[in-house]
């Protein structure tokens, strides 16, 4: 556990210049141990595909998070640890942003990168519980009541150095946050 | 591609091939191996692998008929975050002769949802004595999932699922032979994973009467 520590210690002082690093370990749960709240929740909300639900091991908290298909988009409902929804993320492709939003995104990341690549797009909503429980009647309708961000994970080129991360914008396209993906060992798929 | 497709079809080809092979020559035997991973600066690993045959049961026959061992040493360099080329030497000893062979090799992983899928191919060059060289052209397309969480964690099971197309090239003989590999895993930590699990080998599918060879396949995966 200290050399993980020690580990992770290191590689966030190379990363200052960017951000943090992204540690995230899940477990599978059962629907029996998910916090009543969180089960509640969705249960109000008429999914038509069975819902996953995951324990999220952060360095510093944990929380729940319940996956499934709606709609043809895959969502992700996330709550902390007592069941309270603390956001939903939805992927989509990045010709749904707004345009506006994708020129900032690009602008930044070209300023940023030799080279880039965008591999995943979720659109990030924040909100009351009530508000967010009234987008999925009519999915994608504007709410002022509700906050909107965008995550995007991207596959990164500068000088030497290979990286992915993911970052967090505003629906202004504004950077909010940004943490270095690390890749875990993939020898067992090498050799 | 989900799941469920990609084990269901895994199911049907080692059935299929299960059938088909109880027909022709038939052997099995345990294939044990381990595997040292040594990270030389950030984008260079090296990889040492030994790995045992060891045959219990031919045709209707059990027998004890220790056939060979590999050793193996080979250099990987990363080239983008999902790409590595590798390259290496392969000493295999056999009734105490020695074989060698030439590894060169290229590897993409992506991460597709919660799979992990790998695409690798391999040209490797044998040397044998009295022998023509003997020239593979090998892919391979393996997956692995964990069977708890969304990625494969310490103290966690996965499940590996693998299919490589083996095309052979000696003396102006051309031949091919189909693997299949079904493993299941355990996550000690970071630095230390071990599979056991079947591998399922059809060849001289063009040359001669089919021959088919199971092994029962047990890996441990060390980091240093």
């Amino acid at each position: 556990m200290s050399r993980v520590i020690l580990l992770i210690s290191l590689a966030s002082f190379t990363s200052l210049l960017f951000g943090q690093q992204k540690f995230e370990q899940e477990y599978r749960l059962d629907e029996e141990e998910v916090p009543a709240m969180a089960y509640n929740f969705v249960g109000d909300i008429s999914f038509d595909r069975k819902v996953r639900w995951y324990l999220e091991e952060g360095l510093d908290r944990f929380s729940i998070e319940a996956k499934t298909k709606y709609r043809g988009n895959r969502y992700s409902l996330e709550f902390d640890s007592t069941g309270r929804l603390e956001d939903i993320e939805i992927e989509i492709e990045m010709e749904e942003l707004p345009s506006r939003v994708v020129d900032s995104i690009h602008t930044r990341l070209s300023r940023d990168f030799e080279k880039y690549k965008v591999t995943k797009v979720q659109l990030q909503l924040v909100g009351k519980p009530a508000r967010l429980k009234e987008w999925f009647e009519i999915p994608f309708a504007t709410n002022e009541e509700i906050e909107v961000n965008y995550e995007i994970v991207v596959k990164t080129r500068k000088g030497r150095e290979r990286n992915e991360w993911e970052f967090l914008f505003d629906d202004g396209g504004k950077k909010r946050s940004v943490s270095e993906i690390i890749t875990k060992n993939t020898d067992i798929l090498e050799f | 591609m989900n799941f469920r497709s990609l084990l269901s079809g895994s199911i049907l080809c080692f059935l299929l091939i299960f059938n088909v092979a109880a027909q022709r020559s038939f052997q099995a035997g345990f294939l044990p191996s381990i595997n040292f991973n040594s990270s030389l600066s950030s984008d260079l690993s090296l990889n040492a692998k030994a790995e045992a045959r060891q045959v219990f049961y031919e045709q209707d026959d059990i027998v004890s008929n220790y056939q060979l061992t590999d050793i193996a040493l080979v250099i990987s360099k990363k080239v983008g975050l999902s790409n590595a080329l590798a390259g290496g030497y392969l000493l295999r000893i056999r009734d105490g002769e020695l074989i060698s062979r030439l590894i060169q090799q290229f590897t993409n992983i992506q991460k597709v949802g919660a799979l992990r899928l790998s695409h690798r191919f391999v040209f490797d060059q044998t040397l044998q004595k009295n022998e023509a060289t003997q020239f593979r052209l090998r892919y391979r397309l393996s997956t692995q999932m964990s069977l708890r969480g969304q990625s494969v964690d310490p103290s966690e099971l996965y499940l590996k699922l693998g299919n490589e197309y083996l095309n052979i090239l000696q003396g102006g003989d051309y031949d091919l032979e189909i693997r299949l590999k079904a493993m299941l895993g355990y996550v000690f930590s970071d630095d230390s994973k071990v599979e056991v699990g079947l591998e399922s080998r059809m060849d001289s599918f063009l040359q001669s009467s089919l021959r088919h060879r199971s092994w029962l396949n047990a890996a441990w995966y060390i980091a240093i």
